[in-house]
């Protein structure tokens, strides 16, 4: 297994096709997501030349885990489409607050799938720590991420320290939450 | 902490700027919570008993109050077989966007204001709640 982290003009080309492609293939086929993305590819507006990816693809080169980072300083999902997930508190713009989002490890080829196995594998708690450190590299202090509830029996798991910013909302049947993340904790760099 | 549907803001309540709301033990007590969603985990987890192996029922359930900031408080449950009827038990901590404060308004750690809060959640109806509420959402 390996990680593959960049923005996105610093990815080649296939690589980023391999990644919308699993993207579409975990978020609208498997999870039944209601987004509007071009058939085959899962893109929108915050994948664009400052997001930072990090991707896990398998020996084979399967892409089997992935996460999208932003920078609050630039237009983010939480600010533009789940304001109302922060409670009312100031929408972070900053350079050392980043957003996680579209963060899964479903291991499309070894399936059984189930609808809430967005964080499946054993893959997920690596790429979670990776993803936290990665953002870490390029300034972040903070973490918030938009996530299904599973995000935080995740962080816990993971002995990260974590919290929600508020009550989740209700998208096509699950609960979805902000959470904040500490970066600048020991089990990171475990 | 109660349940009703009693709509109220709380002047003792006020959002930091980490995310947290802290509040008070006392002040805690005092706050409704309402129900906002609840499910099952779509994988079954297996449990070996003896030779045979049963699959458990687990689920999360989701409460706000109805006080802005809003409180949020989640958890897990599982269905219990072995009381004489099915019952719905909390498993693990909660996860909240509520730091409990001593009466002095200092920060409980983490730890004791998890525990604080499955505390308030344990005295509370919840089960017979969402036994309802999700045998209407399944069958």
């Amino acid at each position: 297994m390996e990680f593959i982290e960049g923005i996105s003009p610093n990815l080649p080309e296939h690589l980023r096709s391999d990644l919308f492609k699993y993207r579409y293939n975990v978020f609208v086929e498997q999870l039944g997501w209601e987004l509007d993305t071009p058939h085959g590819r899962e893109i929108d507006q915050f994948d664009h030349d400052e997001t930072l990816y990090v991707i896990a693809r398998n020996d084979r080169k399967d892409v089997i885990g992935c996460a999208r980072l932003l920078p609050t300083t630039s237009p983010y999902l939480l600010e533009e489409v789940f304001p109302e997930l922060l409670n009312g508190l100031p929408i972070p713009k900053s350079s050392d607050v980043w957003e996680l989002s579209r963060f899964t490890s479903m291991d499309i080829a070894n399936g059984p799938l189930v609808k809430n196995a967005q964080f499946s594998t054993e893959v997920t708690l690596d790429l979670l720590k990776h993803s936290i450190r990665c953002a870490q590299q390029y300034g972040a202090k903070r973490i918030i991420s938009v996530s299904p509830i599973g995000i935080e029996r995740l962080l816990r798991k993971a002995g990260i320290k974590a919290h929600r910013a508020g009550p989740p909302k209700i998208i096509d049947g699950y609960p979805l939450i902000a959470c904040w993340i500490e970066c600048d904790q020991d089990v990171l760099t475990a | 902490m109660n349940i009703n549907t009693h709509q109220s803001s709380n002047p003792l309540l006020t959002l930091s700027q980490d995310g947290y709301i802290r509040v008070t033990q006392s002040v805690l007590k005092t706050i409704a919570l309402k129900h906002l969603d609840s499910g099952i985990y779509d994988d079954p987890v297996a449990i070996h008993h003896n030779q045979n192996i049963t699959c458990e029922v687990t689920g999360y359930t989701e409460w706000i109050s109805e006080t802005i900031p809003l409180l949020s408080i989640g958890w897990d449950w599982k269905l219990d077989y072995k009381k004489q009827s099915l019952a719905y038990v909390m498993t693990g901590n909660p996860y909240s966007n509520v730091i409990v404060q001593d009466n002095n308004f200092s920060d409980l750690d983490q730890y004791d204001s998890l525990n604080f809060l499955s505390d308030l959640i344990n005295k509370i109806e919840w089960s017979s709640q969402i036994s309802t509420l999700i045998t209407k959402k399944y069958s």
